[in-house]
């Protein structure tokens, strides 16, 4: 049998076992559960609203690792839905991997001018290069809804850790060449 | 870890790593460059490529701001 719910009960035969969680106001007279508060979603838009995960005015920082790619392909999305005071820091990929191109000819071209065999210098370079590729493809999405004081830092991780195997490599080259 | 790698390639050009040296020895060696089959370049030529080195060295520099 379901529990009845009599507003016009005596308060002292009510118990707190008695209330009903579920009901939109107060199930009796008495009750002290802030029924109609508790059954309302939070709404980021609503600035009168307290977040209900923060303490104090602290923000929320969330960090998502934004994967890569190596030079093919590497897209970033973020979404913001029915949020407010979100900031985004994101790496810029493109430049990233425009870098990551003028290391590789960097290398090609300190191999080029010290062998002086094109075909050969290639060679090496592409083996060298093979070693240093993580990813070809690599897609992230980031979302952020029904939020308030977010900060979203993001960083191309495998981009950059590309970019230093790359910067090593060109290092390594220029030592092993006698050129520094 | 973005500290580290921002510290890191910006003293890129400054540090010297053992194992990728290794490699690119071994690499070399195997498609039969030595020190005697390199061209040997003007110091022009070699200041050239170190200014190559750092300006790329620079662009990491600038994108880790």
């Amino acid at each position: 049998m379901g529990k009845k719910n009599n507003l016009d009960a005596p308060v002292r035969y009510r118990r707190r076992s008695d209330c009903d969680e579920r009901a939109e106001k107060k199930c009796y007279n008495g009750c002290k559960r802030r029924h109609d508060e508790e059954n309302t979603e939070w709404n980021a838009l609503e600035s009168f609203r307290r977040n209900p995960t923060s303490l104090d005015d602290a923000a929320v920082e969330q960090e998502a690792d934004q994967k890569n790619k190596t030079v093919q392909y590497s897209e970033e999305c973020i979404t913001v839905i029915d949020s407010a005071e979100v900031e985004i820091t994101s790496t810029v990929t493109r430049a990233a991997v425009s870098l990551q191109a003028a290391l590789q000819a960097s290398i090609v071209l300190v191999l080029n001018i010290s062998i002086g065999d094109s075909e050969k210098a290639e060679k090496i370079a592409q083996e060298l290069m093979q070693k240093s590729q993580i990813k070809q493809f690599n897609y992230q999405q980031t979302y952020v809804k029904n939020s308030r004081k977010v900060t979203i830092s993001t960083t191309d991780t495998d981009l950059a850790v590309n970019i230093q195997l790359l910067l090593q490599i060109l290092v390594a080259l220029l030592v092993n060449l006698d050129i520094f | 870890m973005k500290k580290e790698l921002k510290e890191f390639l910006q003293g890129g050009l400054k540090q010297k790593n053992e194992m990728m040296n290794i490699l690119v020895e071994d690499v070399l060696k195997k498609n039969g460059v030595d020190k005697d089959s390199l061209r040997n370049l003007p110091d022009s030529q070699k200041n050239q490529i170190k200014k190559v080195a750092q300006d790329v060295q620079r662009q990491i520099n600038e994108l880790l701001k």
